[in-house]
């Protein structure tokens, strides 16, 4: 049977080793980035009789590629392709917590939001529409207080919840799902890819983004993605919308994949 | 980062083009959380809390720098005297046992037994009181969130020396052990800090170079012992500051990290947290230092029991004295005779192993240790020793964690090589001026 | 705790009275201290500890800085004196372990502790510290027992 794998992400101090123990208990260990002097903590929960594997990603603000926390974190979204990720949020600090969030969300994975370190909130007499920001993000919203062990069953929930429903056939059935091919646009603005390093194996069905930018900025996406539609590697490996906002944004990693130096041309062509 | 691949393009690819896109996307980001904030989150009344009360008066910009002050000596205080009367208790364990080794009838075996592990080892075993209260002590002001303000305010005092804040943890810890402060750089973001910090955090004097200022500065300076000990201190402390400095100058220049510190919460530490996190981390340090040294004490015997002659010859006949003499011409202007320098290389492999190899070394003629240091020293070669002590290479252990922690020969060879020449060049000066004004 | 609002005393003239009695009385200790430990002053036993008068002095002048916003009215001022009790209790918790590990180095008869005189480790930290809670604790009771006092004229009026 395979095992669901969940990511744990979020800035740092914002409680995420604490929800990283209470969900795993004893039964973790760490170890370290293959090649890398930073620590990785691995871990794993059964519920409702599915196993999940837990990995907790360095903390981080953002996904650049400037440290090596991120690098780390951003590779492991990117090449890995957790099946859920959990973004795990200082509720008390919205603002700057939710950046990583939109990021996240550009990557088009599985989310779950934690709001964590909820009691701040309440007895600040802040007040969050959870339901609301739920929408916003399109993603499932939990509340918690991981040092009170408060909210983790509800989590462990939401994130069962948060797996596609193939996947979790997959992993119980042991059912094979018929093979798509890349490059099949489904309407609107997801497309269907080959994950390379999926674990399992088949497919991933992207989610399709719900938060979008100023007419500008997606008009710019648009045309990116119309060029691109050809690259067949690189959209195995890369989310389209995701690979796009990079080209737009010149990351540098990004960019250095492009080899063909027409392709390059047209790309940075499109500028903001 | 690989730069582009096309030459003809380079040219369209200033730094301008590089930063803007990124800052546009990122206010745009920023702007759809407000937005989003602005429907999904409404602030609550301000109300004054014992947390803000207590920064006001922490992060003070008068009454910061003392109270943190009060804390780092009840820290130390807490540390070194509590801990005395375990240490004795740990001594006096080992003799009784040692009573029985030194009774096997394999004269080998009792000698290795006796001397060379339990001498080596239990002697560095009597060091744990004092690192596992100095662990609970770090873990319980971690834990109060006491940490992360002192942080703050060492950072401003800290940014002259080109190292943020958050440096000062592990170069705290490196009083009680180097290995331990190594270990902790693991919190010090950004490459070039980090590295900085590493390389630095040997110069702060630690636990095992104290038996030797305690036993030299007791011969030399009776009645001004604690004052010369601080001296030493405050020498490794400026040392570590003028290193740094120049560190930050020239190889390893400061690169952008994150401008934000973070304050956690206060919280009361639970019992519970704080003696896992101690017991976590002292646990550890035994594991890393305890190999290192169980290897070096075993190395160490076997130089100083055996010779070319084979076993049981006179100390000044043992592979160990060879080596010293083999090293005392370099030696020589600084005053340090053959069995200094055998207990210096000694010092390699732990720091406190030092005296021991001195009393080995001097036991030739049954004289003690204080009659034959006296004889062979004067006060002002004493001193250079002690400085040479305090800043030449990094104990075997803290080699091994230097290795460990930046994942690179290199680095790990330099930290040896520029100890080493730091410590000559001091020791030389201490000597030359020394020799100007008082001889 | 840390985070639920505060429920302060309105007036804070006693408070501010106490407060000062108190960081200069640290204060005055405190210099004694450090004159004794230099021998500036005929020594007087307990009082050996240079550094130790220099944490005294830090303490005072932490409560010291406190009295003005209280003279003030100022809420701000009970953080200095909040921060104050901590220090002084951080003292006194420290000594008093010190005296129960010489107490133990001496009972197991431990060479360097033959010589061990209790007297010794009688330091001002300890009992200013005493002298501290005593001081408080007498405050609130009195505290209290006005209250009570004033609830029971203010009932008297009503009938």
């Amino acid at each position: 049977m395979l095992k669901i794998r969940v990511a744990l992400i979020g800035n740092p101090n914002v409680g995420k080793s604490v929800i990283f123990n209470s969900l795993t208990g004893l039964n973790q260990h760490t170890g370290n980035w293959p090649g890398k002097t930073v620590e990785k903590k691995e871990g794993y929960f059964k519920h409702h009789g599915i196993e999940f594997e837990v990995i907790d990603l360095p903390g981080v603000y953002s996904l650049s590629t400037v440290s090596e926390d991120e690098k780390i974190a951003r590779s492991y979204i990117v090449d890995h392709r957790p099946d859920v990720v959990v973004d795990i949020i200082n509720a008390s600090q919205l603002e700057r917590n939710l950046y990583l969030t939109l990021l996240l969300i550009e990557l088009q994975v599985n989310l779950v939001v934690a709001l964590n370190m909820y009691d701040i909130v309440q007895s600040r007499g802040d007040r969050i529409d959870v339901e609301a920001l739920s929408r916003h993000l399109g993603a499932r919203i939990v509340t918690t207080t991981a040092t009170r062990k408060e909210g983790i069953e509800e989590l462990k929930d939401a994130i069962l919840a948060s797996v596609p429903k193939h996947i979790l056939e997959e992993s119980t059935n042991e059912k094979k799902i018929p093979m798509h091919t890349a490059g099949d646009v489904d309407g609107g603005d997801h497309l269907h890819y080959h994950p390379r390093y999926h674990h399992h194996g088949e497919f991933e069905r992207l989610k399709p983004p719900t938060i979008k930018y100023n007419k500008e900025i997606e008009s710019r996406l648009k045309k990116l993605v119309m060029i691109l539609q050809k690259e067949k590697e690189l959209l195995d490996r890369f989310p389209p919308r995701w690979l796009a906002l990079k080209v737009l944004e010149r990351d540098p990693e990004i960019l250095a994949h492009f080899q063909d130096s027409q392709i390059k041309e047209k790309i940075l062509e499109v500028a903001l | 980062m690989t730069p582009p691949e096309d030459p003809s393009l380079e040219m369209e690819f200033d730094i301008e083009d590089e930063i803007d896109p990124q800052i546009i996307l990122a206010n745009e980001r920023y702007e759809v959380i407000g937005r989003i904030l602005c429907e999904v989150y409404e602030p609550g009344e301000e109300k004054w809390t014992l947390s803000d009360m207590l920064d006001r008066v922490l992060l003070h910009r008068y009454l910061g720098l003392p109270i943190f002050i009060v804390t780092m000596w009840a820290m130390f205080h807490f540390t070194f005297e509590i801990s005395r009367v375990f240490m004795e208790m740990i001594i006096q364990f080992f003799s009784w046992i040692g009573a029985y080794t030194s009774q096997i009838p394999n004269p080998i075996l009792a000698s290795l037994l006796t001397d060379g592990i339990l001498g080596g080892v239990g002697f560095i075993l009597t060091f744990i009181p004092p690192i596992f209260f100095l662990y609970l002590a770090i873990s319980i002001l971690e834990d109060t969130g006491y940490l992360s303000r002192a942080a703050f305010v060492m950072d401003r005092f800290m940014m002259k020396m080109g190292l943020h804040g958050r440096s000062f943890i592990p170069l705290l810890l490196g009083f009680g052990c180097s290995v331990a402060a190594v270990m902790a750089t693991r919190t010090v973001d950004g490459k070039s800090n980090r590295l900085t910090t590493v390389l630095v955090s040997p110069l702060m004097s630690c636990a095992g170079r104290l038996p030797i200022y305690i036993l030299i500065a007791g011969i030399f300076f009776p009645t001004n012992a604690g004052s010369v000990i601080f001296l030493m201190y405050m020498l490794g402390i400026v040392m570590a500051i003028i290193v740094a400095i120049i560190f930050k100058k020239t190889i390893l220049r400061e690169e952008s990290s994150s401008m934000l510190m973070e304050l956690s919460q206060y919280q009361i530490p639970t019992a519970h947290g704080s003696f896992r996190h101690m017991w976590d981390r002292g646990l550890l340090f035994v594991r890393t230092a305890g190999t290192y040294l169980l290897a070096g004490s075993i190395i160490m015997w076997v130089l100083s029991a055996f010779g070319p002659a084979g076993l049981g010859v006179p100390i000044d006949e043992s592979f160990a004295a060879i080596l010293g003499r083999l090293f005392e011409p370099i030696f020589m202007p600084l005053g340090f005779n053959w069995q200094i320098v055998t207990g210096l290389i000694f010092g390699f492999l732990a720091k406190e192993a030092v005296i021991q190899s001195l009393a080995i070394v001097y036991a030739v003629g049954g004289v003690a240790l204080e009659s034959a240091l006296l004889s062979t020293m004067t006060p002002l070669t004493a001193i250079a020793f002690m400085v040479f002590v305090l800043l030449y290479m990094p104990c075997l252990a803290t080699v091994g964690a230097i290795r460990k922690e930046t994942g690179s020969w290199r680095w790990t060879w330099f930290s040896m090589a520029y100890q080493l020449v730091l410590a000559y060049i001091v020791s030389l000066l201490v000597v030359i001026i020394g020799g100007v004004f008082f001889v | 705790m840390y985070r639920e609002e505060l429920h302060l005393p309105e007036d804070s003239k006693w408070p501010s009275i106490f407060t000062l009695l108190i960081g200069n009385a640290y204060l005055i200790v405190g210099v004694v201290q450090v004159l004794s430990s230099l021998q500036w002053i005929t020594p007087i036993i307990g009082f050996s500890d240079l550094i130790g008068g220099f944490l005294l002095i830090i303490i005072a002048s932490v409560f010291l800085t406190g009295v003005k916003p209280l003279l003030e009215n100022n809420k701000e001022g009970y953080a200095f004196v909040a921060v104050g009790y901590i220090l002084a209790a951080l003292l006194f918790a420290l000594q008093i372990l010190v005296i129960l590990t010489n107490g133990l180095g001496w009972f197991l008869r431990f060479e360097d502790w033959i010589a061990w005189n209790i007297g010794n480790d009688i330091t001002p930290s300890l009992w200013m510290f005493v002298i501290l809670m005593t001081g408080t604790g007498s405050l609130w009771v009195i505290g209290n027992m006005r209250d009570r006092i004033m609830g029971v004229t203010e009932e008297g009026s009503q009938e």
